[in-house]
């Protein structure tokens, strides 16, 4: 084949299309390209065109998209981080001269943005709420512990672990914390509850231990004459306690 | 010609083929086209 100076010229509209198969020729151009101010001004022009010839393809979404999308995220689950287990994928000879790019990874851009956006939304709205259950509670819970008048009782349970009670009286609330509680099987929950001389009242349920360790539940309206038990229940708990307390505290309010 | 390049993503050469133009027109014809569309867009 004779190659002729024009003939890498009238390459430019090609290669700007991406339409120059990668090998040899698409070298002799590129190496052409930049030797070559002219060639080079108007592959930057043509680039431009088919920049906005890719805008002039782009298709409105259906207005129910949204709400599709929206509808699917709300329903799915997050994915786990992401774990690369082999190498970079090789390079090909043809990447990343073989696809039109310039639609396709705008495109995919686009939609990984929108996406990530609505995913971020929903993430946040309900890590906030959490967040400011957990700082209510903690709030609660520091005010207690720090109160001068508090007081200190510790007791074990008939099923093992042991149970440390802070109280407060004058503020009638307690906070309750456990250590090397057995974990239940499936289907039942510890249950705490504030037995009175004529009513017993629950006061809430053991939250999930780590390392045997249950955070601190908080308690209120303490009175005297109360004795703080501990039952197992079947989940989510019970309104007045079905089994024999696993430990009953007298409370000196 | 620009929409089964661009859009369509096959090569020059593969079009040339498809709708039996040789390749030297081919070049010329996407080029032109290109020039045109600039223009049009008044692109510098």
């Amino acid at each position: 084949m004779r190659f002729l100076r024009h003939d890498m010229h009238s390459l430019s509209g090609a290669y700007a299309l991406d339409a120059i198969e990668g090998g040899s020729e698409l070298d002799r151009f590129t190496r052409h390209l930049s030797r070559c101010a002219s060639c080079a001004s108007e592959v930057r022009g043509f680039r431009e065109v088919a920049t906005a010839l890719a805008f002039a393809a782009t298709a409105e979404p259906p207005s129910e998209l949204r709400d599709r999308v929206l509808a699917a995220a709300a329903r799915t689950r997050q994915l786990p981080p992401e774990v690369r287990t082999h190498a970079r994928p090789r390079r090909t000879r043809a990447w990343p001269h073989k696809v039109p790019w310039v639609p396709w990874l705008s495109g995919v851009v686009a939609t990984a943005s929108i996406v990530v956006a609505v995913l971020f939304g929903f993430a946040q709205a309900h890590t906030q709420q959490e967040l400011d259950q957990a700082r209510a509670v903690n709030q609660a819970i520091s005010l207690l512990l720090s109160s001068p008048q508090a007081t200190l009782l510790s007791h074990s349970t008939t099923k093992g672990g042991v149970a440390t009670v802070v109280l407060v009286a004058d503020r009638h609330e307690l906070a309750v914390i456990t250590n090397g509680l057995p974990a239940l099987s499936a289907g039942k929950v510890y249950q705490l509850w504030l037995i009175g001389k004529t009513k017993t009242v629950s006061a809430g349920l053991l939250p999930p231990a780590t390392a045997g360790r249950t955070p601190a539940v908080l308690a209120s309206g303490v009175v005297k004459g109360d004795t703080l038990g501990l039952t197992v229940e079947p989940a989510p708990g019970s309104i007045q306690p079905t089994t024999k307390p696993i430990l009953a505290l007298p409370l000196p309010v | 010609m620009i929409t089964l390049t661009y859009y369509g993503g096959y090569s020059y050469r593969q079009v040339s083929d498809l709708l039996k133009v040789t390749l030297g027109a081919i070049k010329t014809r996407i080029r032109d086209g290109l020039i045109r569309m600039r223009d049009c867009l008044g692109v510098s």
